[in-house]
């Protein structure tokens, strides 16, 4: 788990999908206790897509499995605020 | 060179998950379709036997079309000529039904499973998204990795909850 730090823009795309991840992991919980997730859909869709475009952005300075990564995350972070606002 | 050593794994690795996301889609699709699954489909083929009725469309898709006719192979021309009342093997008149009436049955049967593709539709691409944002960062080995696989998998799992539930 060592490497060169990441730059700036790897940095935030992966913090806004941490956040959206918090967010998803929130609404999951909040869901499954049986509570209605009512604003937090559309705070997730933003976050979401906010992500996406974050992670899609950074996809195109990386190289190699970073490059990957962050183009897979940004499509699953796409798909994701896609899915929850249809 | 070492920036470049493992590329190929995560080449060949994301190109296995799309076939293999293409031929859940597949399976998935075909047993929503027919009666039985892809595997008892595959399995008539093969052996040859005769399987039940696996009719992808029923009957009533073709219904407003059943007796339309069209002439194959030659114009219509007026009076047959020499032979007559005969037909020809060209000139014969053959049952078809239009490719327009094929692609209407398809969008007909899309749209009455409309729920269904597009609740396989979201699940492939989660499962997909998830698998090859977790391949590479087992490829990358680092901690922008670890967060960018947990992440994907909150957001998966989250929506995919969320896709089965409404």
């Amino acid at each position: 788990m060592t490497g060169p730090p990441a730059p700036r823009p790897t940095r935030a795309a992966l913090a806004l999908a941490a956040v959206a991840a918090a967010l998803a992991a929130v609404a999951l919980v909040w869901e499954l206790a049986g509570g209605d997730i009512g604003v937090l859909r559309p705070a997730f869709v933003a976050l979401g897509a906010s992500a996406a475009a974050a992670c899609l952005l950074a996809a195109r300075r990386e190289a190699g499995a970073l490059r990957w990564l962050l183009a897979a995350l940004g499509a699953t972070s796409a798909a994701g605020a896609a899915a929850a606002l249809a | 060179m070492r920036s470049q050593r493992g590329q190929s794994t995560v080449e060949w690795t994301g190109l296995l998950l799309l076939v293999a996301a293409a031929f859940s889609a597949l399976a998935m699709a075909a047993h929503a379709v027919g009666d039985g699954g892809l595997p008892e489909r595959l399995a008539c083929a093969i052996a040859g036997r005769e399987c039940g009725p696996t009719r992808v469309f029923t009957a009533a898709d073709f219904r407003p079309l059943r007796g339309m006719r069209a002439v194959v192979g030659v114009r219509e021309t007026g009076p047959t000529g020499l032979l007559g009342s005969v037909p020809s093997a060209l000139g014969g008149v053959a049952t078809a039904v239009p490719a327009a009436s094929i692609l209407g049955g398809a969008g007909g049967f899309v749209w009455r499973h409309r729920r269904t593709v597009r609740k396989v539709a979201v699940v492939v691409a989660i499962g997909a998204g998830v698998g090859a944002t977790c391949a590479a960062a087992i490829a990358a080995a680092n901690a922008v990795g670890a967060v960018g696989c947990g992440s994907a998998i909150v957001i998966g799992g989250f929506t995919a909850y969320d896709n089965a539930t409404r």
